[in-house]
C-alpha cells in the first residue's frame, strides 16, 4: 500500500515537473520526457512491481495536461513498459545499457506516435524532416542526458520500497 | 640672633626644596626627570604588556566562541537579507509586469479581463499550449481570447474548474484572421512546429511590405479586432504562386510568458455550422 501510494505520488510529481519545468527547457524545439524516463526506470528495476496499471496511470496523467489525446500517451508508455518487461524476461540481469535502449526506442515510439497523429489524423502542416531534426532527435538527446539521474533516483526509490532479499538478510 | 641647628637644617631643606621647585618649573630638571623615569616606565610597560598577554591568552577561548557565534549570526542575517532582496526583485518584476498589463487594459477599455498565471506548458514538444491557473470557476469559457501586455497570445481551448489550457497562436494548428497596417490587407496568420508565424492567403496584388504591423481583423469571430500580433519581417512573392507569403515576428515572447489576461466579455462566434457541407453534395 505504501509503495502504491508512493508510486502514484512519484508519477504525479513527474507529470507536474514535466509540465512546469522540463517543458520550458528546449534543445532546438525538442524537450525531454521525464515521465517516460520514470516509467522506463520503474519497469527496468528488477524488484519493482510491473503491473501495466502504472504505465496507464502515467499516460492518463500526462494526457490530462496535454492537448494531444490521452490515449496516445497511454499507448506510448504501455509500449515502453512492454518493451522493458520483454527485456527483463529475456536478459538474466538488466543493465544501464538496457535502460538506454528502452529510452531510445521509447522516445522514437512516443514522439513518432504524436507526429503520426498530428500529420495524418489532424492533418497539421508538419513535415517529417523538420519534425525529426528539430523535435524528435533533440528530445532523444535530452532524454539520454537525463537518463542517468532519473535512473539513479528511481533505483534509490526502488531500493527503499522494494528491498532485495539479500539486502533484507 | 642665633639659629638653633634644628631650625637651620629646616631652613636649608626648605631652600633646597624651593630651589628644586624653581628649577623644575623653569624646565631645568627635565633631562634629569627623563633619565630617572625612563627605567621605571620601561619596567611598567613590560609589566603591562605581559599582563595584557596573559589576560588575552586566558580569555582567548571565550572570545573565539563569541566570534564564532557572532559570525554565525551575521551569516544568518546576510542570508535573510539576500532572500529578502531576491523576493523584492521578484515583486518588482511582477509589479512591472502587472503595470504593463494594466496599461494594456487601459488602452482597451471595452474589454473585461481576468489575469491568470502561466503554471505549465504542454508536455509534448509538438503542441504549443500553455496551462493557466484560472478555469471555469473563474468565469472562463472555451474560445475566450488570451492576451499579454504586448499583444495576442491565443485562446482558451480546454477548461478545468481551476485551470485552463490555452492554444498559442504559434501552434501548428492555429489560424488567426489578421489585417496588416497600413496596407489594409486581410490574411490568415498560421503557426508552425518551430513557433514561427507566417501570413497565408495574401493576394498577389496586395501591397504588403516589411515593417507592416499585423493586427487581428475580427473576421471569423474568434478574436476581437485590433489586437496587435506582430510585424512583417519578410515578404516572398513568386510570380507563379496564387498567394504571397510573409514571415511575421510576434510581439509576444512566448517562452517568457508569466502572466496573461483572458478577455472574459468576448464570446467567440462558432461558424462551424456554416462551413459544413449540405447533405447530398459531393
Amino acid at each position: 500500500m505504501k509503495a502504491a501510494l508512493s508510486g502514484v505520488a512519484i508519477l504525479a510529481l513527474a507529470a507536474a515537473f514535466q509540465s512546469a519545468v522540463v517543458s520550458q527547457i528546449h534543445l532546438l524545439h525538442g524537450v525531454a520526457d521525464v515521465v517516460l524516463l520514470v516509467v522506463a526506470a520503474w519497469y527496468i528495476h528488477q524488484d519493482a512491481p510491473t503491473s501495466w496499471v502504472w504505465a496507464v496511470l502515467a499516460g492518463l496523467m500526462v494526457g490530462t495536461l496535454s492537448a494531444l489525446p490521452w490515449w496516445l500517451f497511454v499507448v506510448g508508455y504501455s509500449a515502453v513498459a512492454a518493451l522493458t518487461h520483454f527485456l527483463r524476461q529475456r536478459l538474466w540481469r538488466v543493465s544501464f545499457f538496457s535502460f538506454f535502449t528502452v529510452i531510445v526506442f521509447g522516445t522514437l515510439w512516443t514522439q513518432g506516435l504524436a507526429f503520426a497523429y498530428l500529420r495524418w489524423v489532424q492533418v497539421a502542416p508538419i513535415s517529417f524532416r523538420l519534425a525529426f531534426s528539430e523535435v524528435i532527435l533533440p528530445s532523444l538527446l535530452l532524454n539520454l542526458l537525463l537518463a542517468l539521474p532519473v535512473y539513479s533516483l528511481m533505483d534509490e526509490w526502488a531500493a527503499w520500497f522494494f528491498p532485495t532479499q539479500e539486502a533484507e538478510a | 640672633m642665633k639659629l638653633s641647628p634644628r631650625t637651620f637644617r629646616a631652613l636649608v631643606i626648605g631652600l633646597v626644596v624651593v630651589g628644586l621647585l624653581a628649577l623644575s618649573l623653569g624646565g631645568y630638571l627635565t633631562p634629569l626627570t627623563r633619565l630617572s623615569t625612563q627605567p621605571v616606565l620601561a619596567v611598567q610597560t613590560w609589566l603591562a604588556r605581559t599582563y595584557q598577554g596573559v589576560r588575552t591568552y586566558l580569555e582567548a577561548p571565550k572570545s573565539v566562541n563569541a566570534l564564532r557565534a557572532e559570525n554565525q549570526r551575521l551569516k544568518a542575517e546576510v542570508s535573510r537579507l539576500q532572500t529578502e532582496v531576491v523576493t523584492l526583485q521578484q515583486q518588482l518584476a511582477e509589479a512591472e509586469l502587472l503595470s504593463a498589463l494594466l496599461d494594456f487594459a487601459r488602452a482597451h477599455p471595452e474589454n473585461q479581463y481576468k489575469a491568470a498565471q502561466v503554471i505549465g506548458r504542454d508536455p509534448s514538444p509538438f503542441m504549443h499550449y500553455i496551462i493557466i491557473n484560472r478555469g471555469s470557476d473563474d468565469g472562463l469559457r472555451v474560445g475566450m481570447p488570451v492576451v499579454s501586455a504586448e499583444g495576442l497570445v491565443g485562446h482558451v481551448s480546454a477548461l478545468l474548474p481551476n485551470a485552463a489550457r490555452v492554444q498559442l497562436i504559434t501552434d501548428p494548428q492555429s489560424a488567426v484572421d489578421v489585417v496588416t497596417q497600413p496596407s489594409h490587407t486581410n490574411a490568415v496568420l498560421v503557426g508552425s512546429l518551430t513557433g514561427e508565424l507566417s501570413l497565408d492567403m495574401v493576394p498577389q496584388q496586395a501591397k504588403i511590405k516589411t515593417g507592416d504591423l499585423v493586427l487581428t481583423s475580427g473576421l471569423g469571430g474568434r478574436y476581437p479586432p485590433n489586437i496587435l500580433v506582430g510585424q512583417v519581417i519578410s515578404v516572398r512573392k513568386l510570380a507563379y504562386a496564387l498567394f504571397q507569403e510573409a514571415a511575421v515576428q510576434p510581439v509576444v515572447d512566448f517562452r517568457q510568458l508569466q502572466i496573461v489576461l483572458v478577455i472574459v466579455n468576448f464570446r467567440p462566434v462558432d461558424i462551424t455550422p456554416l462551413l459544413q457541407k449540405p447533405e447530398g453534395t459531393p
